[in-house]
């Protein structure tokens, strides 16, 4: 048994500022520092009560900058000091710092992880084709997205980790408000879905049915942070966009920033081959929208084949191109590799295609029925879903990719 | 909202003088101090608003030796604040990411005494928040009996058996942990990669 003396001596040698390599007071540190004080104070000023007169405000702000003034020269000063005094300081492993946190954030930090859905999909589509997923009450059909990866390292794509956020309200739809859209209230029952993500028609904009749903704005993802259940059953509007070929053709402006660099990024040793063969199958296309256009018709002359061995990595798009031959993991995955090429930030939605209408009204939406497709965004409108996969068609997308609807059929 | 500094109706250069000579003396303490309680991304928040109420409060400061362990209980108390404002947020945000297969471990090299620190440390978060925080000012800040008592605001006894029972408490928590994990060496940590 350890001694209380013992025991101290420990917490002593795990102070996490002695054990972590970070070092306050670096230049640009303090710098900031002293801007964000500054601005906070601002902030306060400017939410005092309108009957604040101006002249009793304005002379703290210009003392506030002044002060700021010497901030920054103080914490220059301090960071000169610092920057030789923590040389000896060592570096030690960032988990003994993380796990210092109170409680509270220790649960925060640990993420709700879920397989990736997109290597689920063959199993899903073989092993558990006839298995119902879950059970749809809805007036249109659709096709029932549970969320898009993001992040493509070569050899599979991920979600990157995503802020969910409080699901009670209204939530953010994943395009711009001024296209026109068709709001549709659909319910949907669980039945035998393994995971977190929660189907829903693209867009969501507001959820009911359970405490337990969170929504990351950023994929427009329902999740069930404990876990769908068996039974579990909740009701999403959604508004599903009628984007139109003359305003995509016309939103034609290439994006820039972290967006862009977040939605165009592929590992440095991309195949030069597949980046050669992406311009060249979209050679003849004037606008971006042509160019999603021909890559997605490109794609929709292979043939679809289950039997392809599953995968979605570099390698296997090699193949892939080269046998002109395989199913949606393939067809999305390579899509939107190849779109980042042109320039066209991507990401890889993951869900399921309509399902079957039965006489209740409902779809039953089967195993057979998981699928995959890209999104592609486009400024000022959002992200616009488009159908590479031969033999699929989401009914709500036919004005503008063209495909028309279709899903799997019979077994498998 | 009032803000102190604008009741005393004019800007003296003198206070901010006196506050930059402040930031710059208490900017390193006071950010260790948010760095041993809060992760790693509200350090700069926690530090800011400490150093907000500091401004606004700047005719409190006292002189001397004591000046130091009033900023720190500014700091607890900004801190305690976040923790009570954050902890509901928390609850209800969270992260999503996806992997592809098993849990995933973030599994980073651990120095020697990894686990003792970690073992350690899971223990001190067993303790109630004065217990805990008086065995962080005495361990992390080396303040003695009394500057804790200034900082947490309580009297100078109540300190000391505060102290007193914090290290037992966290000896046998410690105690307790670490006979757990010995008796279960198919921890969770070791799961699948």
């Amino acid at each position: 048994m350890i001694t209380e003396d013992e025991v101290m001596r420990l917490l002593e040698r795990a102070d996490p500022v002695r054990n972590s390599g970070a070092v306050p007071g670096t230049a640009a540190a303090g710098y900031v520092d002293a801007v964000r004080t500054r601005s906070m104070i601002v902030t306060l000023i400017d939410t005092e009560p309108r009957n604040t007169e101006p002249s009793r405000r304005w002379p703290i702000i210009i003392a506030t900058a002044a002060t700021v003034v010497a901030i920054v020269v103080g914490a220059l000063v301090l960071a000169a000091r610092d920057n030789a005094a923590e040389t000896e300081i060592p570096a030690a492993p960032p988990t003994v710092a993380a796990s210092t946190t109170t409680p509270t954030t220790a649960a925060a930090a640990a993420p709700a992880e879920v397989l990736s859905p997109l290597t689920d999909i063959k199993v899903q589509m073989t092993d558990r084709s006839e298995a119902v997923v879950f059970v749809v009450s809805s007036p249109t059909p659709s096709y029932w997205r549970m969320t898009a990866l993001d992040d493509f390292d070569g050899r599979r794509w991920s979600l990157s980790d995503t802020e969910l956020d409080d699901a009670s309200g209204p939530l953010p739809q994943g395009f711009e408000p001024s296209v026109d859209g068709e709001t549709v209230t659909q319910t949907f029952e669980i039945t035998d879905l393994v995971g977190a993500l929660l189907p829903a028609a693209f867009s969501p904009v507001r959820v009911e049915g359970s405490d337990d749903i969170r929504f990351a704005a950023e994929n427009s993802t329902l999740v069930a942070v404990s876990g769908t259940t068996d039974g579990l059953s909740y009701t999403v509007e959604s508004v599903l966009p009628r984007y139109d070929v003359a305003r995509l053709r016309a939103a034609d402006a290439p994006v820039t920033g972290d967006f862009a660099e977040r939605y165009l990024a592929l590992p440095a040793d991309f195949p030069t081959e597949l980046a050669d063969l992406a311009r060249e199958i979209t050679a003849g296309a004037t606008t971006r929208y042509d160019q999603a256009i021909a890559l997605q018709n490109w794609f929709r002359g292979f043939a679809y084949d289950l039997s392809f061995q599953a995968g979605q990595s570099q390698t296997d798009m090699q193949e892939f191109v080269n046998e002109r031959r395989g199913f949606c993991e393939q067809f999305s995955s390579t899509y939107a590799a190849f779109a980042r090429v042109l320039g066209l930030p991507s990401r890889v939605a993951v869900g399921f295609t309509p399902g079957e209408l039965h006489a209740d009204g409902r779809y039953y939406v089967q195993g057979k029925h998981a699928h995959s497709w890209p999104e592609i965004y486009f400024d000022g409108v959002g992200w616009v879903p488009f159908e590479p996969t031969p033999g699929r068609g989401n009914p709500a997308t036919e004005q503008y990719t063209g495909a028309a609807a279709a899903q799997a059929v019979g077994g498998g | 909202m009032s803000v102190g500094r604008d009741t005393a109706g004019a800007c003296h250069s003198g206070d901010d003088a006196r506050f930059a000579e402040l930031y710059a003396r208490w900017y390193r303490p006071i950010w260790e101090y948010c760095s041993r309680r809060v992760a790693a991304d509200s350090v700069d928040d926690a530090v800011a608003d400490t150093f907000l109420a500091v401004w606004r409060r700047l005719d409190e400061v006292p002189v001397g030796d004591e000046a130091l362990m009033w900023a720190y209980r500014v700091a607890y108390r900004v801190i305690g604040h976040q923790w009570r404002s954050s902890a509901r947020r928390r609850r209800l945000h969270g992260r999503l990411r996806a992997v592809d297969s098993g849990p995933m471990v973030a599994d980073v090299e651990a120095p020697p005494d990894g686990d003792q620190f970690r073992l350690v440390l899971a223990a001190l978060a067993r303790l109630g928040d004065t217990d805990a925080e008086v065995l962080r000012l005495v361990a992390w800040e080396q303040l003695s009996i009394a500057d804790v008592a200034a900082v947490v605001g309580i009297k100078h006894d109540t300190a000391r058996q505060r102290l007193h029972r914090a290290r037992q408490n966290l000896a046998r928590e410690y105690g307790r942990l670490q006979s757990h994990q010995s008796s279960s060496p198919a921890a969770p940590t070791g799961g699948a990669r």
